[in-house]
């Protein structure tokens, strides 16, 4: 088949693909509106493809043919991504709540699809999809889609879109470049014992330096990013949030450091400490006492880590500010205990909660109420029964919220 | 005795303030509009979970425990969001929920009528089901389309009653603290020990 027809072909083979998923079902507009935009992408490069047919020009085919492989292979996982943002499996009660911080925390006017993902890890799709530009793209692990206790993870995945939207990855970048280079300066002795071939005067190796602070800073940005999103998903959920943590990556494997991540305890210790600075004392309990990582891989590597992580370090403070001026520019309502405590008695009645005014409210008291559960001297089935029944009083309370909200004409 | 309206909102403010002697409705109605109102119902709305039957590989429904597990084959779930509709054509039925959380203490039990208005375009709506002291969670609707015309059904609508008597008697709580459910399901049938019995006659 000819460029121009192979091309054609495949941009028709996705309009069938994404009419046939118009004709779905969708929990929220949002949905269809991206396919809808993905579509238009796709109709922008076949009128390109036609154009240059008309006009015979080969060159501009087979860019063009170039173009629409790349989109292709882009949104196939996107489509599927959508399709499973539509599953019956995943609690669309989460929806509103989450899409109102989106609108709170993110300017523009963000779009929110939340998913079910086939990964065992939450995560977010960067904001800066060519044809989705104000979409936030979060997914869940399937097992885990329905578990309202594990919402606040979809809190820190909203932060790496607040951390681009909002420009502080910028910022923080300019601000860690600097820092990296003043520590390698610092510790240039240290550098010289895991560099040992490194030379100023020798054209080659004078480039460690620079390499190797290059590698640092990039590390540094990437820790900021999480570290920033984890005290973003604090400031929103509070304890629950670190409760999720350690759900879902406790005893964590201890056996691999990645660079690009700082360690699970680095980011329980900084949570905590904010924490405190709030008067709120962060339980001290196994789930979150992950092992130190710090010691694995290389010399050379861990030499370039450390650099980062101390880089970052100095910068916490004014990550924690940017979040603080966020959520009130917003207009966000923080979880409070009174709220908590009121809440956790509805539940222990086994009622939701009549009048939530933030979510992190709901989702705090149910840990609490999950804590005490597991403490009780129960069948461990009955005992996990009675969790299963807490998601549905925590959903009915999430959906409580939405409905009060919406009734209430905010 | 069936309680009044003023009756009722006593009852519902009582299990708002969180006394588990109180009725315990979610999202609370107003209380006021039941006091004017003068019914002695509280009137409920549509939630947002549908289950549907659809047709599989399955050649019927067993209703005997052994049936429970193709439960998942017969049925499809949907959500539909506020203020959307499910349509129900002619013919066809449909499970829901409340979009209300019910818990009622021991001392009441409860009976469920569809709303005339709707009744009378052929949607009925659970004929006089009954509730059980103590019982929580959302209530399961059966809504059947028994008219000749499509019906839409509007997430959050008024869609029945619920009439609250009291008991002759007193009864200690059988379930747990937490129970109930959400959305809407088809439960699952135990035989009982007489059946269990005729049964295995039978085949003598």
């Amino acid at each position: 088949m000819s460029l121009f027809y192979s091309s054609k072909h495949k941009v028709r083979n996705i309009y069938r693909v994404i009419d046939g998923l118009l004709d779905g079902d969708f929990p929220l507009p949002s949905g269809k509106l991206a396919l809808k935009r993905i579509r238009a992408a796709f109709t922008e490069q076949e009128n390109k493809l036609l154009r240059a047919h008309r006009l015979k020009d080969q060159d501009s085919i087979e860019q063009i043919a170039s173009v629409i492989n790349v989109k292709v292979f882009q949104a196939l996982p996107i489509l599927g991504f959508i399709v499973r943002s539509t599953n019956v499996r995943n609690a669309f009660e989460l929806l509103y709540p989450l899409q109102s911080l989106a609108d709170a925390t993110l300017q523009g006017r963000p779009q929110l699809l939340l998913s079910s993902e086939w990964d065992y890890v939450p995560f977010a799709y960067p904001q800066s999809l060519d044809d989705l530009k104000s979409f936030v793209l979060i997914g869940l692990p399937a097992s885990e889609a329905a578990s309202a206790l594990l919402i606040p993870l979809s809190a820190h995945e909203l932060g790496h879109a607040v951390w681009r939207n909002r420009g502080i990855n910028g910022s923080a970048h300019a601000t860690l470049q600097i820092r990296c280079e003043d520590l390698f300066a610092k510790n240039l002795a240290e550098f010289k014992k895991h560099f040992p071939d490194y030379d100023p005067t020798d054209i080659v190796n004078k480039e460690l330096l620079p390499e190797a602070t290059a590698q640092s800073v990039e590390y540094a940005v990437l820790h900021a990013e999480e570290l920033f999103c984890d005290l973003f998903a604090y400031s929103l959920f509070g304890e629950s949030y670190v409760r999720a943590f350690g759900y879902i990556l406790s005893p964590g494997s201890g056996a691999t450091r990645r660079p690009g991540y700082p360690t699970y305890k680095t980011r329980i210790d900084l949570i905590r400490q904010f924490a405190k600075l709030e008067g709120v004392e962060l339980p001290d309990v196994a789930e979150l006492s992950f092992k130190d990582e710090t010691d694995l891989g290389n010399p050379r590597d861990r030499f370039i880590i450390k650099m980062a992580e101390t880089s970052v370090l100095g910068i916490v403070n004014g990550l924690w500010s940017n979040i603080v001026k966020l959520l009130q520019e917003g207009n966000v309502v923080r979880p409070n205990l009174t709220e908590t405590l009121s809440h956790l008695q509805s539940f222990k009645n086994g009622i939701p909660a009549h009048d939530p005014s933030c979510l992190g409210n709901i989702i705090n008291a149910g840990w609490k109420f999950c804590v005490e559960l597991q403490a009780s001297s129960g069948n461990p089935e009955t005992i996990s029964d009675a969790l299963d029944q807490l998601n549905e009083v925590l959903l009915k309370s999430i959906e409580v919220m939405e409905y009060n909200r919406r009734t209430a004409g905010k | 005795m069936i309680l009044t309206a003023e009756k009722l909102a006593t009852e519902i403010a009582k299990g708002t303030r969180g006394d588990t002697l109180g009725i315990s409705v979610v999202p609370i109605p107003s209380l006021e509009a039941i006091k004017d109102g003068g019914e002695a119902a509280i009137n409920l709305r549509l939630g947002r979970w549908f289950l549907t039957m659809r047709q599989s590989s399955e050649t019927h429904i067993e209703p005997t425990s052994d049936g429970n597990a193709a439960e998942n084959k017969f049925s499809k779930k949907h959500f539909v969001p506020f203020g959307e509709t499910f349509v129900l054509h002619p013919g066809r039925f449909v499970l829901a929920s409340t979009l209300e959380w019910i818990k009622l203490p021991t001392c009441y039990a409860a009976f469920v009528v569809g709303k005339s208005t709707l009744g009378r375009r052929g949607i009925i709506i659970e004929t006089a089901a009954g509730v059980h002291p103590g019982f929580a969670g959302c209530l399961t609707l059966e809504i059947a389309n028994v008219g000749e015309v499509p019906v839409k059904l509007i997430a959050g609508m008024l869609i029945c009653q619920l009439f609250i008597h009291g008991l002759d008697g007193k009864l200690t709580a059988a379930k747990t603290m937490l129970s109930g459910q959400r959305k809407p399901r088809l439960g699952q049938i135990r035989e009982d020990s007489i059946l269990i019995k005729l049964k295995a006659t039978g085949k003598r």
